[in-house]
């Protein structure tokens, strides 16, 4: 069996060319048997908008050097982690002088160790798993921010004020050079009366890269809804004129965005109106039918 | 006399309240320490923690002076222990049995093999589990069993496709998300796996040249105890020489960012 625990799952940190990170990472082993590990740390890329990771596609910084500050530990030397204990393991990140500022994103993994497979025996599982360094290579501690928001939409393209869900889409563009949490709000309008806020959930945005937003559940006050949620205005609606603007926090540098739709009760018009075309052209249609049947 | 006892009363309440305000509020943290360590704490909460039932959820903190979140411009301060929760960050993963016992196979026969694999993430952080094989199925002879091409010959470790027919041979695997209860819900496979017939096979990283590992899992939410199993099969043809098969399989997962 394996089951490994890593905390924490991601961490971000800003350091200046020519500094050093130490990180803290500890592995705990939660299953009944020993396990014999290695670590390592790979570059990634970002895959998708939705938060994938690409390793694919990553190109190994050599400016950057990784290796563990354990007394009694390398990296990629392999370590006994005895059943129900843990380890902390200090990551030690030296950037060079020479690095440019820029953002660099790494995984760092603790694998079972290959080696120790019975090559006497069947085919077998082996796992890995892995935490996120987030490194911002900076002067300053204070990373500029510019956003851009790209794509705010509204579905469906019906609004219907009593059946269907308001979704709103957006991206959140990073035009800077380092990652931030994206930070902002929806803020729904009806005849200049706030009707609604939804507060975007922060999710990480990486430099030069866009995120797809979600919110906290309205329902629930921001601390308490730690899932976020697609973001969306439940019926029933007022039917009417609605305004939806999107901003960004004011530390993001970035606009606004802002989409006009109306809401009307189609869920009754539709049903009404077809009614009432059946009760006028069903009599003329009999009427017709039965002077032209011999 | 009910008058009089009750204006007794009220008076006795009204000294002792005044004696409250006007005596000096004292509030004392709390203190442990021995010859080898030192607990400053600022409260000693009755309760707190994260409850939850069908219908609702509930952080809180009981005997926390001032708990609550308060936010002006430039700062927020959650204070109370519940908060603790907004900063859960572990990331676990599990695999059951981590020995693939596919037998010795028979010709035209499949011969299968499961596992499950769990996985739990950090509040709002997805995951992927990524698959892959660090050589197809050999013998100690050096003789392999081909990946699978499915049904159709067309699946590839990137592509899956149905495979239930046994005149189709070779290895490959499926992976299905399932419940508590074991019953297949597809949570988290279904964009590579349609169903439990569906199989492909495992990246090989000694192709030349190399495949990468592949995607077999994934969600952009946050989950806890997510559970999938996953399916090895191998059938092989009458000139397939017998005997004892393995390899490596490598499963990745880490969280999304």
């Amino acid at each position: 069996m394996f089951n490994l625990t890593l905390s924490p799952a991601q961490t971000e940190y800003i350091v200046k060319p020519g500094g050093n990170i130490v990180h803290s990472l500890t592995v705990t082993n939660n299953s009944n048997q020993n396990l014999v590990l290695t670590t390592s740390v790979r570059p990634w890329v970002p895959g998708t908008a939705e938060g994938a990771i690409d390793y694919r596609h990553a190109i190994p910084d050599p400016n950057i050097i990784f290796y563990l500050s354990n007394p009694d530990l390398k990296l990629g030397q392999a370590f006994n982690l005895p059943a129900y204990s843990k380890k902390q393991l200090v990551i030690n990140a030296a950037v060079s002088q020479k690095s440019d500022q820029k953002d660099a994103y790494f995984t760092f993994f603790v694998s079972q160790d290959i080696s120790t497979l019975d090559p006497n025996r069947t085919s077998q599982s082996l796992a890995e798993i892995g935490a996120h360094l987030l490194l911002a290579i900076s002067h300053t501690q204070e990373l500029p921010s510019q956003a851009q928001i790209g794509e705010f939409q509204i579905r469906p393209i019906i609004k219907d004020s009593l059946l269907t869900p308001i979704v709103f889409q957006a991206k959140i563009q990073n035009r800077s050079d380092h990652y931030f949490r994206s930070q902002g709000k929806i803020t729904l309008t009806k005849n200049k009366k706030i009707i609604q806020t939804l507060d975007l959930f922060p999710e990480t945005v990486l430099a030069h890269q866009q995120r797809s937003i979600r919110c906290h559940q309205p329902s629930l006050p921001a601390q308490s809804s730690p899932q976020p949620q697609t973001c969306r205005l439940s019926p029933p609606l007022w039917p009417g004129i609605y305004t939806a603007t999107l901003a960004l926090d004011s530390s993001l540098n970035g606009s606004s965005a802002a989409i006009t739709f109306a809401v009307l009760p189609f869920s009754v018009f539709i049903p009404l109106l077809l009614a009432a075309l059946a009760i006028i052209f069903t009599p003329r249609f009999l009427t017709r039918r039965r002077r032209l049947s011999p | 006399m009910k008058l009089k006892n009750s204006l007794a009363l009220g008076f006795l309440l009204l000294l002792s309240l005044s004696h409250r305000l006007s005596s000096p509020i004292t509030v004392n943290a709390e203190t442990f320490s021995s010859t080898n360590y030192l607990i400053e704490m600022g409260h000693i909460n009755v309760t707190s923690g994260k409850k939850s039932s069908t219908t609702y959820q509930l952080t809180d903190s009981v005997g926390q002076i001032a708990p609550g979140r308060f936010q002006s411009t430039g700062y927020v301060v959650r204070s109370g222990f519940q908060y603790i929760y907004d900063t859960f960050r572990e990331f676990s993963f599990s695999i059951d049995d981590i020995d693939i016992n596919l037998g010795t196979p028979s010709p035209n026969v499949g011969t299968t093999d499961t596992n499950i694999v769990t996985v739990s993430t950090p509040y709002g952080t997805g995951y992927q589990i990524t698959a892959s094989e660090n050589h197809p199925l050999a013998n100690l002879s050096g003789q392999t069993i081909p990946d699978t091409g499915c049904d159709s010959g067309t699946c590839t470790e990137t592509t899956s496709g149905v495979w239930t027919g046994n005149s189709a041979y070779g290895f490959g695997f499926n992976v299905i998300g399932i419940d508590s209860s074991g019953v297949a819900t597809g949570i988290g496979t279904s964009d590579y796996f349609a169903n439990n017939t569906y199989f492909r096979q495992f990246a090989n990283r000694s192709a030349s040249p190399t495949e990468d590992p592949q995607i077999v899992m994934s969600e952009s939410i946050h989950v806890e105890n997510r559970r999938a199993r996953v399916s090895y099969k191998v059938i092989i043809s009458a000139i397939q020489p017998s005997g004892d098969y393995q390899n490596a399989i490598t499963f990745t997962a880490i969280p999304q960012y």
